[in-house]
């Protein structure tokens, strides 16, 4: 091109520019600053925020011609395109719309399309497809109609989408799972496993409730404390899976034999209680109670070989809203251990006389523990009579408990809080060191065979589990030759004996200890206790012994007692003996010992000697 | 003249026409330039044509380089001799008239 032609050009350029400012045509200019960044200059117009601010936003923004031209993109859309923006503007939109969009974007288009949003695929430079939803909105410029569309990339949501779907999935599931293990969890904390009844926690909560209810009302809840009787024997003879099944049965009667209203719950091994709501008074809670006790004793025909239920209930009636769900619950307790003591099968209530006794026994209990600390426990010591000889064949260890004042307390004062409070075990434990330290040192002189001690035993002293061990050590430590070691049981011990105690009764004859029935005829034990236990002596109980001579048929029985013991080879030794007359008899049954106060009452330590040599005296008797 | 960044190598003819379109941003002006531009590609170039459009707040120099300093402005790169049209697009027989004469002496003389 000549010099002359381009500059012809240039001026002609030149002159278009100024024409195209002067019309307004013009709206920014660059300015060229050598060194520096080149300058823009713009022509602020009253739009120009707006402008700014479709231009820096988050989502994709066009203008599209009324034929689908793309005359402006934002930034945003470039990227989402991932283009340089002046491959993006002045194209067709459909040029980066996935096949079929171009369709929906004719929907927007369309009459009463327009402001709605549609879902669309964009097409990025790769192939890689940007789902959007686009918004739209007409824009009328020189009678032409185009449209501004947003782009909003769903990508992004549609991850997060399925993310919250997925992570609401596992929650929702996570969430049922705590909710199944919330309600196992519930139902484990506030009922029994084995019969599905209200266990100790819930009970509490419905005896509070029945209690505060009450206040309002003014009327009676009773709380029935339901023990079963001889339940371990159930265990021990038949296995715990037998024991299960009469438990799930006593729970079944119970509930069966109840009101809706009422609560049955199982708040240990064979304890179940009972809250009524709807007593009108005590003896309506008795009633109910001796009802209770006649369903669960009660055996269908159909059911003759199960195993016969008994049990011991105590009741405690709470009026206007008195007491704690605890102090009911000992309240019926107490009187449910009262009924057992008086032999079980039957209803006891809680009154002032028995919480008396229970204040009593506490007392007691108190005093005996705090003898124990002190080591204020002695025992006294009965001479046993052999009745062949007429010399001391041993003696009956008997505990007492030195007061601070010096004075004496005899046994039956205490046995019954130390039995019940477990401080027997403690207490027998310090009898058997007293009565063998003591026994070891008494000197035999005139009698024939050296001098046995008889020591009473509890059922709970086998508890520990080593009580054989205990003996031995015992023995070994004072020196007593093991035969010479007489322990007595009393029927009702050996009521409580499980296999395991029996076991260790085994080991404690295995030593040489001769083990014997104390109280024999006032409990309930049976020939098949005398055969089943290593047994060497019976001791024919006082209530028997003190009737002869008066009674005929304490002397039938003292009779039958003796010879039976004597066919199974046990010893018989009568208690009680007061008269000479009783004495007589005694000799006259075949008896083969017997103590009492004819002979001797209970003597202190330092009184033994003098015992066994006065009784050496073949005069005495 | 600085090429522009996308050539398609292989694919061109004498007869390409090769257009820049500078514009500012997203301005009224920008937006309609960028339609000529395209009705133009479209129309009387159709199959012929080649438009890529500058904003010139993101690439100054390319303006600075193509010495356009007022935009909206359609530059023709290709054929030469270069030639530039500045401000509304749409009076197209000017901007017609302005890039489709291929010669300076042609353009001379219509400009004479």
């Amino acid at each position: 091109m000549t010099s002359r032609a381009e500059a012809l050009l240039r001026m002609a350029e030149a002159e278009d520019t100024l024409r195209a400012i002067g019309a307004g045509e013009v709206d920014a200019f660059v300015v060229a600053d050598e060194g520096r960044e080149h300058r823009v200059f713009t022509l602020a117009t009253p739009d120009r925020p707006y402008r700014m601010f479709v231009e820096n936003m988050h989502d994709g923004a066009a203008t599209l011609s009324s034929s689908g031209l793309i005359l402006y993109a934002n930034r945003r859309l470039a990227e989402l395109l991932a283009r340089p923006r002046e491959t993006i503007v002045g194209s067709p939109l459909a040029t980066f719309l996935a096949p079929g969009g171009g369709a929906g974007l004719d929907e927007v288009r369309g009459p009463g399309g327009l402001g709605t949003a549609l879902e669309l695929e964009l097409i990025g430079v790769d192939g890689i497809r940007v789902p959007v939803q686009v918004g739209s909105s007409p824009l009328f410029v020189d009678g032409e109609q185009m449209l501004c569309l947003t782009f909003t990339d769903l990508s992004v949501h549609k991850v997060k989408d399925r993310e919250i779907a997925r992570l609401g999935q596992a929650q929702a599931e996570r969430l049922a799972e705590l909710q199944v293990a919330q309600a196992a969890l519930t139902q484990q904390a506030t009922h029994d496993a084995l019969t599905g009844l209200p266990n100790r926690a819930l009970l509490i909560d419905q005896i509070d409730q029945a209690i505060a209810g009450c206040q309002r009302s003014g009327q009676f809840i009773a709380v029935l404390f339901v023990d079963l009787d001889r339940f371990k024997q159930v265990n021990d003879t038949h296995g715990h899976a037998a024991g299960d099944v009469m438990l799930r049965r006593v729970a079944a009667k119970l509930v069966a034999a109840l009101r809706s209203t009422d609560t049955v719950a199982r708040i240990g091994g064979d304890e179940f209680v009972v809250l009524t709501a709807e007593v009108g008074s005590q003896l309506h809670a008795v009633d109910m109670g001796s009802r209770l006790l006649s369903e669960l004793t009660r055996r269908p025909a159909a059911a003759a070989d199960e195993e016969r239920i008994g049990a011991s209930i105590g009741i405690s009636v709470s009026a206007g809203g008195r007491g704690t769900a605890e102090s009911l619950l000992n309240e019926a307790d107490t009187a449910m251990y009262e009924a057992k003591s008086l032999g079980g099968q039957r209803v006891s209530v809680f009154d002032a006389a028995l919480g008396r006794q229970v204040r009593r026994r506490s007392i007691a209990r108190q005093a005996l523990q705090s003898a124990l600390d002190d080591h204020r426990i002695t025992a006294y010591f009965q001479p046993i009579i052999d009745l062949a000889s007429g010399s001391a064949a041993g003696f009956e260890a008997l505990a007492r408990i030195v007061e601070c004042d010096g004075s004496i307390t005899p046994p039956a004062a205490f046995i019954p809080a130390a039995e019940e409070s477990g401080l027997v075990v403690p207490l027998g434990a310090q009898v058997l060191q007293i009565a063998l330290t003591e026994a070891s040192g008494w000197s035999p002189a005139g009698t024939v065979s050296p001098l046995n001690i008889a020591v009473n035993l509890s059922s709970r002293q086998f508890e520990g589990g080593d009580l054989a061990a205990e003996v031995e050590n015992l023995l070994d430590m004072t020196g007593m030759p093991a035969d010479g070691l007489h322990l007595e049981l009393t029927e009702t011990a050996v009521m409580d004996l499980h296999v395991d105690f029996l076991d260790q009764l085994g080991s404690i004859t295995a030593l040489g200890v001769q083990i014997g029935l104390d109280d024999f005829g006032t409990g309930y034990a049976s020939l098949t206790h005398l055969r089943r236990l290593p047994l060497r002596f019976v001791k024919i109980d006082q209530s028997f012994v003190q009737g002869l001579g008066t009674e005929n048929e304490d002397e039938r029985i003292v009779g039958a007692v003796i010879d039976l013991a004597a066919n199974l080879g046990l010893r018989s030794i009568a208690e009680g003996v007061e008269t000479a007359d009783q004495l007589h008899q005694l000799r006259e049954l075949g008896c083969d010992q017997a103590q009492g106060y004819l002979f001797a009452r209970p003597l202190p330590p330092a009184d033994v000697e003098a015992a066994i040599q006065r009784l050496a005296d073949p005069t005495h008797c | 003249m600085t090429a522009r960044p996308h050539p398609e190598p292989g694919a061109e003819t004498d007869e390409d026409f090769h257009l820049t379109l500078f514009v500012s941003g997203a301005s009224d002006l920008s937006a309609r330039a960028i339609a000529h531009a395209r009705q133009l590609c479209d129309g009387h170039l159709r199959g012929r044509c080649r438009l890529t459009v500058v904003d010139i707040h993101d690439e100054p120099e390319v303006a600075v380089s193509s010495r356009v300093y007022a935009v909206p402005a359609l530059v023709r790169t290709r054929p030469l001799p270069v030639r530039r049209v500045i401000g509304d697009l749409s009076q197209t027989g000017h901007v017609v008239s302005m890039l489709l004469l291929l010669r300076a002496e042609d353009t001379a003389e219509s400009l004479a």
